[in-house]
C-alpha cells in the first residue's frame, strides 16, 4: 500500500521541471507522524552509505545538499521510536513532500528494566512482561496493593488474595508453584535495585501511583541475574523519576467511594434454626429407639440409651429462642464503607537535572467488621549529572501504615445464634455478657477495641555512575530499607478478651535490610556485531529483631488503656515467641554478556555465584548460569517483501536459579532453644530439627518463545512455551510425632512446571476520533512432582480436623486428603465414602488425595475504548480448574452444642438436607452423637470431597468510564490535563463456588477463615499543570 | 585508603564514606574509587560465617550448666502450658466424669477427631526427645552434679513413656539419636513397661531422698521414682513388688498423711503427702487464674462480674461418687452443686483443684502409696485393712476391721471405691477402672467397642508414619 502511494508521488513529480544540470541538487521534504499527521521534529534524513545528512526542522521540513553524481539517491529517514524509511530519489526528482513516519512497533523500542541494568525489547531474548504506568493508574485498581494491581495483566502470573481486609496479603506464583510449601513461591521483588527478598515487606508499603513500570521476569535466562533467589521468578519495579528538559507538571488524582461486601451465602434464621437443632436431637432419640427396638442390650446399655434419650430431650426442651431473627453475616457488615485515594505528584528536569516528587494517602474502612486503613506515602526522587563522567542519583520513599481498631467478628457472626439481639447483653458492671452460653456477641468483639499497628517503612537508594568511556561505565548502588512495625492490642476489662483486669498487648518488629551493588557495564558495538557486558558484585543484608511483652492490671476507668496504664505484666511463656533475632547475609557475582550481528542474531548469556549464611561452609555457594538466542527473522532479506509482518522474532533460553528461602536461618544447625518454664530458664528442642546436608534448590528452565507483530504493528502476539524443573526441592518435611520435631528441612525431591503463555494485543488506528484497544492474557500450566525422598509428603497448613494437606509423586502439589464421597444414603440420610480397599471400615487408608490448590490455567482481559475525550475500560481476570476445600462449611455442619454450649449456626444450604427415607441431595441429615454405619460422632462431616467445590471464576475486576476535557478548554485555565472518571471494582464474578469469593483462599486451596473482598464504587479526579 | 582497609568490615558505613568522598570532585579518581570497592566486597565474604543464633545453643555446645534448663525444656515440653487439656483424659474417659449430651464428649468418648488426644501423644514425645538428649550428652559421665539431671531425666522419660503405654497401648521406644526421620514401628507393651522400670530403677539408684522445702514436689527424688514404680509394678500385676516400692516411700519416713485434704492442691502446697507433682505456668493472658485443672472442672459461672467462677462448666462429676462419701468425708466439702444451664439439671462440679495463677498437677501421693499396698495385699489374697485405715482417717471418714470383708475380692471393690473417692481428677481412674475389670462392660454399656479403651493414635502420625498402625475399633 504504502508502496503504491510512494510510486504515485514519484510519477507526479516527474513531470516537475527541474535543473538537470547542476553539479548539486536540493531535496526537500516534510515528514509527518502517520498516527497523528503532525509535523515530526528532529527527525534524521541521512543519504545512505555517504555522510550527508540532516535533520528537520519544528514543522518537520528538511533540505538537502545532493551531489548529482549520486544516483539514485537513497534517503534513509529515522528516529529514535519510529520505524526508519528508506526511499529513492529518482534523478529528476528533488521535492518530496509529506513522508509518513510509522511510530515503531512500541515493544520493539522498548526499554525493558532487567537485573543489573536495561535492554531494549527488540533485543531482549527472554521471557518478560512488562506493565507500564497506565495499567497501574489507580482508577483501573481501586485497591492499595501494587500486586493485586497487576491481576491479569501478565501472562503465566498468578495472583490470589488471601483475605479481603485491607492490608491483607496475596499469593503470587509465576509459571506454577516450584516449591511445596506455596507461600515460598512468592517471586523475589526488587524495586529501584533494592531486593525485597523476606516474609515481612509489606507490599502495601509502595504506592502503586509511584511506579512506573513492572517488569516480570519470567523464564531462567532472565531471573539467572538474580540467581540464588531468582527461581520464583521477579518481579522489578520502576519507580517514576523526572524527565530531563521538561518543564515542572503537577498532577492530582483523587478519588472517593465506597466498599461493599456482596455474600452469596446466608446462615440460618431462628425459625430454620431451632428446626435443625430439634431434628438433630429427633434423628438420634429415633436411631436410640431404633436400637432399643433392635434387643440384644444388656440392662446397662438399655439404661445408658434410656439416660441419652432423656437428656436429647431435655435439651430440645430447654432450647427456648427468643422471637426474633437475625442474619449476623449481614449485620457485621460495614455497608458503604469509605474508600479514598489522594495522589499529589510533582516532575520535571533541566539538562542536568530530573526530580520527582509525590504525596499519597489511601484509606480504605474495613468492609466487614471495623476498623480502617491508612497509608501514607512521600517519595523524593532525583538525579543529578554532576559532569561528564559523573552522575549521582538518589531517592527517598517513606510509607506508614496504619490499621486501627481492627475486628473481624467473622466466626462470631457464623456461630451467633440467630435470636441474638442486636445490643450485647452487659452485666451489671458494664462488662459484656453472654445471650447464649458464652457465645460472644459479634458486635461485642467489635466495640471497645483500642487495636492500633503502625508499620514505618522507609526505602532509599544511592546510585553512582561512572562514565569511563562511551562504551565503558560502572555504577554502585546502594539500597536499603528500613521497615518497623508497631502494634498495641487492647481489650478493655469490659471485653470477652480483656476481663476482668483489661489486657494490653505490645509487639514490635525493626529491620534493615540492605544490598550494595557494584558493577561494570560495557556497551560496544563493532561494525554489525554490537556487544554487552555487566560484571559485578552484591551483597546482601537482612536483620530483623522483635520484641514486645504482655500487659494486664487495667483500671476500667474510660480514656485509661495505653501501654503505661497496666498495673502488671502478662504471662512469662510468651516470652521467646515474641521476642526474636533474625540475620542472613549473601554475597554474590555476576557476569552477563550479549551480542547481537545486525539486530539479527542475538546471543545471551550470564553467570552467577552466590554465597548465603544459611547453609553450613560447604554448601554455601553455588553457580547459576544462562544461555540465551533470538532470531529476528523479519529483519532478513528475505523477509523485506513480506509486509504485513513488522516484526517476527523467534528465542530460546536456558537457564538455572536457585532458591533458599524456604531454609530458615539455622535450619542447617541442630539447636536447642531458650526458653521460660515457670519464670526460669528452660532449653527445648527447636520444632525443626537441624540438617546440615541441605543445599541450594536449582530450577532448570527451558523457554522458547515467539514475538509477532503484524497489521502495522497494530497487532501483536507472544506466544512462550516453558519446561521448569526444580530438583534439590527445599522444604519442610514432616517428621512423624514420635521424633519430637515437627518437621526436618530437607531437599525432599523434584518437581515440574510446564506450560505455555499467550499474549494478544491490538491497537486501532489511533488517528481516529473512536480507537481501541484490546489485549488478552492466558498462562496455562501443569504442576508435577517428579519424585520425592519418601512417596509422599505434608504440604501446606495443617489444620487439625480438617484435611490434610501433601504432595504425591506424579501429582501436582496442593492436593487435600480426604475420604472420597458418594453422596447421601437415600434410606438412612447418612453419608456413604468409597471403601478403597475394602477392607469394610472407612478410615485414613481410604483417603484420596484431591489436586486442588493450583489452577489449570489462568488469564486475563482488558479493552480500553476512547471517543474523543471519553474513554471506557474494563479488565477481566478468570482461573479455571482450581478447587477450594470449603473448611467452614466442615465445621458448620456439626450439630453438636460447641466449646460455648450453644449449637453454632449453620449456612442456609442444610435446609436441603435430608429429611426422610427417599429423599435425594447431596446434604447429609441433621444429627447429634455417633450415627452412620461405624457409629461415629463425626461420621457425616469428615474430610472429604463433599466439601471440594469447583474455584474457576470469572471477575470484572475493573471497569472505569472517564472523561477528559477538551484540551483547549483545560489550556484556558493553564492545566495540561483534567479528566474526571467512575470507577468500579470486583463489579461481578461468576463462579460455580457457593462460598463468599472464589479468590480468597489460603494458598494450600483451603478456606478457613478467609474474608471476602468488597466492591469498590469510586468517583475520581486526574488533573495536570 | 589506609582508613578504608583498617575499617574493612562495615561494608555499609564504607561506601557512605566513599560517596561522601566523591563530592571533592577530586579529578578522575574512580579508579582508586573502583579499586576501594572491589576490596571492600572481597571483605564481605567474611560476614556470612558471622551469623549465629542468640538465643539457642548447638546440641554439640551444650555443657553441664545447661542440663537443668532442658529437664525444665521437657516439662515444657510436657505441659505446653495447657496440660489440663490433656492430663484430664484418662478421667473423662471413665465414669466419675460426665459432660454435655451431645457435645463432643458425650459418652465419655474421645473421638478421633479431638485435638487433645493427638496433643496429649504428641507432647509427651517432645518432652521424651528433650530428655534423649540430656541422657545421651550425660550418659558416661562421672560428674556427681550431671549425674544428678541424668537420673531426673531418667524417672521423667519413665513417666512420659508410662503416659503413653497407659494412653495409648504398645508405642515406639525412642532412646535418641534416631534419625528424625525415622518411621519406627511399634514396640510392645511388656517391651516398654520393662523399659519404663529400667528407668525407674537407674534413676533410684541414683537420685538422692527426698527432702522438704519449698516447691520440693516438684523435683524427682528417690522416693519419687519408688513411688512410680511401685504404681508400675501394680500396673503390670507384679504385686509382691509392687508393695515393696510403696513400703519404700511409706518407711522413708519423709512423708505423712495430711488430715487437711483441701490443702494438697495448691501451687504452693506445703503437704507432706505430696511426693510428686509437675508445675505450669498460666498462660491465660485475660484472667491467669481461669486455667490449669480449676478451668477444666471448675462451674464457669461466668456471668456476674467480678468475681469470676472459673472452669468450663462442662464437665462434672458422677453425681453417685459424690453421693458415696460420708457426710464426714473432707473430700465431701470440695464439690459444688450447681445449676447446668444447657442441661437443665444441677450437678455436681469438683472445686479440689483451686483457681491459680500457676498450678501443680498432682502425679503421686503418699495415699497413692498406702492404698497398693492394701491392693497388693488383697490380690494376693491378704486382707489387711492397715493402710486403708490410714488413708481413711486422714480423710476424716469412718475406718474398717479385716473382718468386714469377707473375700479378698471384697475388700478389693472396697479399695475401688476409696481409690475412686481419693483420686477424683488425678489421671488415675481410667487406669483403675481397666485393672478392676471395668472399662470394658463400662465401654459396652456406651455401646462402644472395646478397642476404645485405648486412645486412638493420632490420624496425623499414621500419616506420617506408614509403619505405625492405628489402634482397634478406631
Amino acid at each position: 500500500m504504502r508502496k503504491l502511494k510512494f510510486l504515485m508521488w514519484c510519477s507526479a513529480l516527474l513531470l516537475l521541471p527541474f535543473a538537470m544540470m547542476a553539479q548539486q541538487k536540493a531535496i526537500q521534504g516534510v515528514v509527518l507522524d502517520e498516527e497523528t499527521r503532525q509535523p515530526l521534529s528532529g527527525i534524521s534524513v541521512q543519504v545512505k552509505k555517504t555522510r550527508i545528512g540532516t535533520i528537520t526542522d519544528v514543522s518537520g521540513h528538511f533540505t538537502l545538499q545532493v551531489d548529482n553524481k549520486i544516483d539514485p539517491v537513497v534517503l534513509v529517514i529515522s528516529s529514535v521510536g519510529f520505524a526508519a524509511k528508506e526511499l529513492t530519489i529518482g534523478s529528476m526528482q528533488t521535492t518530496i513532500t509529506a513522508v509518513r513516519l510509522m511510530k515503531a512497533i512500541k515493544a520493539n523500542e522498548e526499554v525493558i528494566v532487567v537485573g543489573y541494568g536495561s535492554q531494549s525489547r527488540a533485543k531482549v531474548t527472554n521471557s518478560i512482561s512488562k506493565v507500564n504506568a497506565n495499567a497501574l493508574a489507580p482508577e483501573k485498581n481501586v485497591v492499595s496493593d501494587i500486586s493485586k494491581a497487576l491481576q491479569g495483566r501478565v501472562p503465566g502470573l498468578f495472583i490470589a488474595s488471601t483475605g479481603g481486609t485491607p492490608n491483607s496479603s496475596q499469593t503470587i506464583q509465576i509459571r506454577g508453584v516450584q516449591s511445596a510449601v506455596a507461600f515460598q513461591a512468592n517471586p523475589l521483588i526488587v524495586i529501584d535495585g533494592l531486593i525485597i527478598d523476606n516474609n515481612t515487606f509489606n507490599l502495601n508499603s509502595i504506592n502503586p501511583q509511584d511506579v512506573e513500570s513492572v517488569e516480570v521476569l519470567k523464564d531462567a535466562a532472565s531471573a539467572a541475574i538474580y540467581g540464588a533467589r531468582g527461581s520464583t521468578g521477579v518481579i522489578l519495579i520502576t519507580t517514576k523519576k523526572g524527565r530531563l528538559n521538561s518543564k515542572t507538571a503537577f498532577s492530582v488524582n483523587s478519588y472517593n467511594g465506597f466498599n461493599n461486601v456482596p455474600t452469596s451465602r446466608s446462615l440460618l434464621g431462628t425459625d430454620d434454626y431451632k428446626a435443625v437443632f430439634t431434628e438433630a436431637r429427633q434423628n438420634r432419640i429415633k436411631d436410640i429407639d431404633a436400637q432399643l427396638a433392635a434387643g440384644g442390650l444388656t440392662p446397662a446399655q438399655t439404661a445408658q440409651l434410656n439416660t441419652g434419650k432423656t437428656t436429647l430431650t431435655n435439651a430440645i426442651n430447654n432450647l427456648s429462642l427468643a422471637n426474633r431473627s437475625s442474619n449476623w453475616l449481614e449485620r457485621i457488615k460495614n455497608k458503604n464503607a469509605p474508600v479514598n485515594n489522594l495522589q499529589v505528584s510533582m516532575n520535571g528536569g533541566s539538562d542536568k537535572t530530573q526530580y520527582y516528587m509525590s504525596l499519597g494517602h489511601y484509606g480504605e474502612e474495613n468492609s466487614m467488621g471495623a476498623g480502617n486503613f491508612d497509608r501514607y506515602s512521600g517519595r523524593l526522587d532525583l538525579t543529578q549529572k554532576v559532569n561528564k563522567w559523573l552522575k549521582l542519583g538518589g531517592n527517598l520513599a517513606f510509607t506508614r501504615n496504619i490499621s486501627k481498631n481492627y475486628a473481624y467478628p467473622l466466626r462470631d457472626a457464623l456461630q451467633a445464634r440467630p435470636d441474638t439481639p442486636d445490643e450485647p447483653v452487659l452485666n451489671a458492671d458494664g462488662s459484656f455478657g453472654y445471650y447464649a452460653g458464652l457465645q460472644q456477641h459479634p458486635f461485642g468483639v467489635m466495640k471497645d477495641n483500642n487495636n492500633l499497628a503502625k508499620d514505618n517503612n522507609l526505602t532509599g537508594t544511592i546510585t553512582l555512575d561512572l562514565t569511563f568511556t562511551k562504551n565503558l561505565s560502572f555504577r554502585s548502588l546502594l539500597a536499603g530499607n528500613k521497615a518497623d512495625g508497631n502494634s498495641y492490642t487492647y481489650n478493655s476489662p469490659f471485653t470477652y478478651g480483656g476481663r476482668p483486669t483489661g489486657r494490653g498487648s505490645v509487639r514490635s518488629s525493626e529491620g534493615i535490610y540492605y544490598n550494595l551493588d557494584n558493577y561494570f557495564t560495557y556497551n560496544g558495538k563493532w561494525k554489525k556485531l554490537g556487544a554487552t557486558a555487566t560484571l559485578g558484585q552484591s551483597f546482601y543484608s537482612i536483620e530483623q529483631r522483635g520484641y514486645g511483652y504482655d500487659l494486664t492490671g487495667f483500671s476500667s476507668a474510660a480514656g485509661i488503656y495505653g501501654p503505661g496504664a497496666a498495673s502488671s505484666y502478662g504471662s512469662s511463656f510468651s516470652i521467646p515467641s515474641i521476642n526474636s533475632f533474625y540475620k542472613e547475609y549473601s554475597e554474590s557475582y555476576f557476569l552477563r554478556s550479549s551480542f547481537d550481528w545486525e539486530g539479527k542474531y542475538l546471543l545471551g548469556a550470564s553467570i552467577r555465584r552466590d554465597g548465603t549464611s544459611k547453609l553450613i561452609k560447604d554448601n554455601r555457594y553455588s553457580w547459576f548460569p544462562s544461555v540465551s538466542a533470538g532470531w529476528v527473522v523479519s529483519r532478513e532479506d528475505f523477509f523485506k517483501d513480506i509486509n504485513f509482518i513488522n516484526n517476527l522474532k523467534l528465542r530460546a533460553s536456558y537457564g538455572q536459579t536457585g532458591n533458599i528461602r524456604p531454609v530458615g536461618l539455622f535450619d542447617a544447625q541442630n539447636l536447642i532453644v531458650a526458653g521460660s518454664y515457670l519464670n526460669t530458664p528452660s532449653l527445648l528442642i527447636s520444632g525443626v530439627s537441624g540438617n546440615d546436608a541441605i543445599k541450594w534448590e536449582n530450577t532448570t528452565q527451558y523457554d522458547a518463545g515467539i514475538d509477532l507483530t503484524v497489521l502495522k504493528n497494530r497487532l501483536s502476539i507472544t506466544f512462550d512455551i516453558y519446561k521448569k524443573k526444580t530438583e534439590g526441592l527445599l522444604t519442610s518435611n514432616f517428621t512423624p510425632m514420635t521424633s519430637g520435631f515437627s518437621s526436618k528441612k530437607d531437599n525432599i525431591g523434584a518437581i515440574q512446571n510446564t506450560g505455555y503463555e499467550v499474549e494478544v494485543n491490538y491497537t486501532s488506528d489511533k488517528s481516529r476520533d473512536f480507537h481501541w484497544e484490546v489485549s488478552a492474557n492466558i498462562g496455562v500450566n501443569r504442576n508435577k512432582i517428579l519424585s520425592l525422598k519418601d512417596s509422599v509428603m505434608s504440604y501446606g497448613t495443617f489444620i487439625f480436623g480438617g484435611p490434610q494437606s501433601q504432595i504425591r509423586v506424579g501429582q501436582p502439589v496442593g492436593s487435600v486428603r480426604v475420604l472420597n464421597s458418594l453422596g447421601v444414603d437415600p434410606q438412612t440420610g447418612d453419608m456413604i465414602y468409597e471403601d478403597l480397599n475394602k477392607d469394610g471400615t472407612i478410615n485414613a487408608n481410604d483417603y484420596i488425595n484431591v489436586p486442588i490448590a493450583l489452577p489449570k490455567f489462568n488469564g486475563g482481559f482488558n479493552f480500553n475504548l476512547n471517543y474523543k475525550g471519553f474513554d471506557l475500560s474494563g479488565l477481566f481476570t478468570f482461573v479455571y480448574g482450581n478447587k477450594i476445600y470449603d473448611y467452614y462449611e466442615q465445621t458448620l455442619r456439626e450439630y453438636n452444642t460447641d466449646f460455648f454450649g450453644v449449637m453454632p449456626n449453620k449456612f442456609d444450604i442444610v435446609t436441603k438436607r435430608w429429611k426422610q427415607p427417599g429423599d435425594i441431595t447431596d446434604i447429609p441429615r441433621a444429627i447429634v452423637g455417633v450415627h452412620g454405619p461405624q457409629k461415629i460422632s463425626n461420621w457425616n462431616f469428615q474430610p472429604s470431597t463433599q466439601f471440594i467445590y469447583d474455584a474457576s471464576y470469572l471477575r470484572l475486576r475493573n471497569l472505569s468510564i472517564g472523561y477528559e476535557l477538551p484540551k483547549n478548554l483545560v489550556s484556558r485555565i493553564h492545566f495540561t490535563k483534567a479528566r474526571v472518571y467512575l470507577s468500579a471494582q470486583n463489579v461481578f464474578t461468576t463462579t460455580k463456588y457457593i462460598g463468599f469469593d472464589p479468590e480468597t483462599v489460603s494458598n494450600s486451596g483451603i478456606v478457613s477463615s478467609n474474608t471476602p473482598q468488597a466492591r469498590s464504587m469510586v468517583f475520581g479526579i486526574d488533573f495536570s499543570f | 585508603m589506609i582508613m578504608l582497609i583498617t575499617n574493612r568490615d562495615d561494608c555499609l558505613a564504607n561506601s557512605i564514606w566513599l560517596k561522601s568522598n566523591k563530592k571533592k570532585q577530586m579529578k578522575k579518581y574512580y579508579i582508586a574509587y573502583i579499586a576501594t570497592v572491589v576490596m571492600i566486597a572481597a571483605g564481605c565474604s567474611k560476614k556470612l560465617d558471622e551469623v549465629n543464633p542468640d538465643t539457642q545453643v548447638r546440641f554439640e555446645s551444650i555443657t553441664d550448666k545447661d542440663l537443668p534448663l532442658i529437664i525444665n525444656g521437657a516439662y515444657l515440653a510436657l505441659t505446653n502450658n495447657n496440660y489440663n487439656s490433656y492430663y484430664f483424659l484418662h478421667d473423662l474417659m471413665s465414669d466419675d466424669v460426665e459432660t454435655v449430651p451431645g457435645s463432643v464428649h458425650d459418652g465419655n468418648a474421645i473421638p478421633i477427631s479431638d485435638n487433645s488426644a493427638s496433643l496429649n501423644y504428641q507432647y509427651v514425645y517432645k518432652a521424651i526427645a528433650n530428655i534423649n538428649v540430656l541422657i545421651q550428652y550425660a550418659e558416661g559421665k562421672t560428674d556427681a552434679a550431671v549425674q544428678q539431671y541424668y537420673a531426673q531425666g531418667k524417672f521423667l522419660r519413665a513417666y512420659c513413656y508410662l503416659r503413653l503405654v497407659e494412653y495409648y497401648g504398645a508405642v515406639p521406644i525412642k532412646l535418641g539419636g534416631e534419625s528424625v526421620n525415622e518411621k519406627p514401628a511399634r514396640n510392645t507393651a511388656e517391651q516398654v513397661y520393662e523399659f519404663i522400670i529400667n528407668d525407674l530403677k537407674a534413676a533410684i539408684a541414683i537420685l538422692p531422698d527426698f527432702s522438704a522445702g519449698a516447691l520440693a514436689t516438684h523435683k524427682p527424688t528417690k522416693q519419687t521414682a519408688q513411688a512410680l514404680l511401685a504404681r508400675v509394678y501394680l500396673e503390670t500385676g507384679k504385686n509382691t513388688e509392687a508393695k515393696a516400692e510403696a513400703m519404700n516411700v511409706i518407711n522413708s519416713g519423709k512423708f505423712t498423711l495430711d488430715n487437711n485434704f483441701s490443702n494438697l492442691f495448691g501451687y504452693a502446697s506445703s503437704s507432706a503427702e505430696n511426693i510428686y507433682r509437675i508445675g505450669e505456668n498460666s498462660t491465660a493472658v485475660t484472667n491467669p487464674a481461669n486455667s490449669g485443672l480449676a478451668l477444666t472442672y471448675g462451674p464457669g459461672d461466668m456471668v456476674g462480674n467480678p468475681p469470676l467462677k472459673v472452669g468450663f462448666g462442662s464437665y462434672w462429676i458422677d453425681s453417685n461418687l459424690v453421693k458415696n462419701y460420708e457426710s464426714a468425708d473432707k473430700r465431701k466439702a470440695l464439690y459444688a452443686y450447681r445449676l447446668n444451664s444447657s442441661l437443665g439439671l444441677s450437678v455436681y462440679f469438683a472445686t479440689k483443684f483451686p483457681a491459680e495463677t500457676n498450678h501443680a498437677y498432682p502425679v503421686l501421693r503418699l495415699s497413692e502409696m498406702y492404698l497398693i499396698v492394701a491392693e497388693a495385699d488383697a490380690r494376693s489374697g491378704t486382707v489387711d485393712v492397715t493402710s486403708y485405715n490410714a488413708v481413711r482417717t486422714a480423710r476424716g471418714a469412718s475406718t474398717k476391721a479385716n473382718s468386714d470383708f469377707a473375700t479378698p475380692q471384697d475388700f478389693l471393690n472396697e479399695i475401688e471405691q476409696e481409690r475412686r473417692r481419693e483420686f477424683v481428677g488425678e489421671a488415675l481412674r481410667w487406669q483403675d477402672m481397666r485393672r478392676f475389670g471395668k472399662a470394658i462392660p463400662f465401654l459396652q454399656s456406651k455401646l462402644r467397642p472395646a478397642g476404645n479403651v485405648l486412645l486412638p493414635i493420632p490420624e496425623r502420625e499414621i500419616f506420617l508414619n506408614p509403619n505405625m498402625t492405628q489402634n482397634k475399633d478406631y
